[in-house]
């Protein structure tokens, strides 16, 4: 309390506010049974897809010419793609809208934060929880380990790939959820949203050649899957989920900002 | 300490709170009275910083608290109404969550808490589950949160609802003790516990102050009530009776161009004087067209008041107020049960 007269003004650290939310969203997360819905249902869903390509290799020979788990990123992309498609906005979907239903966001808005603090400690929080979902996923590369179909470069950019898909939509459904009035509003938004994204994206295998043909192909979530299993990632997508995430968390903060501030 | 300039807030094409100024001094506890619907928490959470407002400006020490640093908000504790607290948290998570976000770490942390709870008196379930709490635990809880870090403005809304009797009194005489240090706004409808907490009190109905000034005040003003009579008759002789009756502040609006002309008498007088009114002027040999009783904002908003009493879980909510304030004096009687 002292320094605050000497201090500058812009010194309220974004980062310690930002960690003390993010503290408690990530308690909030763990200690309340939608996390462990999402980690049960995600897992066995993961877990079945995965025995079913493992199964399919062991009798067939691989369905992927780059591996089992290039198979379970890649050709089976469909699936992953749904998970996604509905995971993400599950996490999303309390972060802004719950609170404001509650009136609880009051006191957050009224706390010694900035409003970058409150976006940015709910976003980390639902990045951490999608990370930690995905990260018994790492199991199936042990798994196969001994088998020595493993390309550890493909491994790693199938993951950064799958980092760069949740920042994007952890982003754009925090967005929603502050912009709905209930979190099933903002769940459904938000998975509204990212099925336009992947439909649009489908537009890769059913648009002539041209210009649209190339944008679709560019935001397709079921091609970005498929290339990164392969162990490819166009810089051009790295581009576009880092700035959909920083849009969206800026537009966010925006109003955060207008909610406390004016009319 | 804390200054309202202009205050406003529309919500759509409805204006909620109307251009409200006043301020709270340190070593002082200003009542913030108003019926339901008036704009209490609507402007306790623009006061708070959680809500902006369409006009009008908060400072706090001087600072204007949307163009400072958040830092400026270390100042203010703020308890909203129905205080919302994260129900999977148990009570000393929560305080620990605040006393962060106010910038507390560990060993500081830990012993502002203890303090807070002991001062509020919840320091024997901090170890439970908020969603577990009583209402009343809620209530305390969240008024300890406010004392987090000691700031030096305490913006109250609805402090007791939901207490029992004894919480009250306890919770009371905290406030009133806190007040001696701090700047405290408390808002209410009940007016004993204005009386009971506050130095000075104001007074605000559909969005906009109709007084201010000490509960004494506010009481006196209110026993200026109107009685509004229409009269025809020549103005001079009019004013002339007026001059020689018990009322001679009466005052005089014409508002027709007959002959004799309409006159709108507005007289200071009790309510129940209006059949003595009648008989005067007419003994007087005065047509009257219309009597009426005329109500100001101020009756309104005490008339809101003091019928909210009824909802009031308090028993020792104190009677006389009513007896002063002479309205529905024997309504009340045997009615705490709400
Ligand atoms: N977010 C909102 N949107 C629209 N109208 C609102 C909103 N918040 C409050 N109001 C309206 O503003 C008015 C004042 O509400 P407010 O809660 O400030 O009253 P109050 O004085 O606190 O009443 P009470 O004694 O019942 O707590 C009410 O008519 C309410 O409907
Ligand atoms: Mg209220």
């Amino acid at each position: 309390m002292q320094t605050s007269a000497t201090s500058p003004p812009r010194k309220t650290g974004i980062m310690r506010g930002s960690f003390v939310i993010f503290k408690r969203e990530l308690f909030s997360f763990w200690t309340t049974p939608l996390a462990w819905v999402l980690l049960t249902v995600f897992l066995g869903l993961q877990g079945g897809i995965f025995t079913s390509i493992v199964v399919h290799t062991i009798q067939q020979g691989s369905a992927s010419p780059f591996g089992p788990l290039s198979a379970y990123f890649g050709q089976q992309s469909i699936l992953l793609t749904i998970s996604l498609l509905l995971l993400c906005p599950a996490l999303t979907m309390r972060s802004f809208a719950e609170e404001r239903k509650t009136l609880s966001i009051d006191l957050l808005l009224a706390a010694p934060i900035r409003s970058s603090s409150i976006v940015l400690g709910k976003y980390l929080a639902a990045l951490a929880t999608y990370l930690l979902i995905w990260l018994p996923t790492v199991l199936y590369a042990l798994i196969l380990r001994p088998t020595g179909t493993i390309d550890l470069g493909a491994l790693l950019t199938s993951y950064f790939g799958l980092l760069l898909i949740g920042m994007s939509s952890l982003a754009l459904g925090t967005l929603l959820s502050a912009l709905a009035k209930s979190q099933l509003v903002a769940l459904l938004l938000t998975i509204g949203v990212q099925f336009g994204l992947f439909v649009l994206g489908l537009g890769e295998y059913l648009l002539p050649d041209g210009p649209f043909r190339d944008l679709c192909a560019h935001l397709s979530l079921a091609s970005m899957l498929e290339e990164i299993s392969r162990g490819l990632l166009d810089s051009r997508r790295v581009i576009f989920h880092l700035s959909l995430t920083l849009w969206a968390t800026y537009i966010t903060t925006e109003m955060v900002e207008s909610w406390r501030s004016s009319s | 300490m804390l200054v309202a300039e202009g205050l406003t807030r529309r919500f759509g094409s409805l204006t909620v709170v109307d251009q409200l100024s006043f301020s709270v001094r340190k070593g002082e506890a200003l009542g913030f009275l108003g019926p339901n619907g008036a704009g209490k928490t609507t402007t306790m959470r623009m006061l708070a910083g959680a809500l902006g407002a369409s006009a009008g400006r908060v400072l706090i020490e001087g600072k204007d608290l949307l163009r400072s640093s958040p830092r400026l908000r270390r100042n203010i504790g703020y308890m909203a109404e129905l205080p919302p607290l994260y129900p999977e948290m148990t009570g000393r998570e929560y305080l620990r969550f605040r006393g962060e976000l106010k910038g507390l770490r560990g060993r500081e942390a830990v012993r502002e808490i203890s303090r807070v709870a002991s001062l509020t008196q919840v320091d024997g379930l901090l170890h439970r589950r908020i969603g577990k709490l009583s209402k009343g635990y809620r209530q305390r809880l969240a008024l300890s949160d406010a004392l987090v870090g000691d700031p030096g403005l305490l913006l109250l809304d609805e402090p007791t609802a939901g207490l029992d009797p004894n919480q009250i009194l306890e919770t009371r005489r905290l406030l009133r003790s806190l007040a001696e240090n701090h700047a405290l706004l408390v808002s209410t409808h009940i007016l004993s516990e204005v009386e009971a907490i506050c130095d000075r009190a104001v007074l605000i109905h559909q969005g906009r102050l109709v007084q201010s000034g000490t509960l004494k005040e506010l009481k006196s003003a209110r026993a200026n009530s109107c009685l509004e009579i229409h009269v025809r008759s020549d103005l001079h002789e009019l004013q002339d009776a007026l001059l020689h009756s018990p009322w001679p502040k009466a005052e005089v609006e014409g508002s027709s161009l007959e002959t004799p002309p309409l006159h709108r008498v507005s007289l200071p007088a009790e309510n129940n004087e209006l059949p003595v009114v009648v008989r005067y002027f007419v003994d007087k040999g005065f047509d009257i067209f219309h009597a009426s009783l005329k109500s100001s904002a101020l009756d309104e908003a005490f008339q809101f008041l003091t019928q909210s009493k009824h909802h009031s879980t308090s028993a020792e909510n104190n009677m006389n107020l009513n007896a002063d304030l002479g309205d529905q004096p024997s309504s009340e009687d045997g009615n705490h049960a709400g």
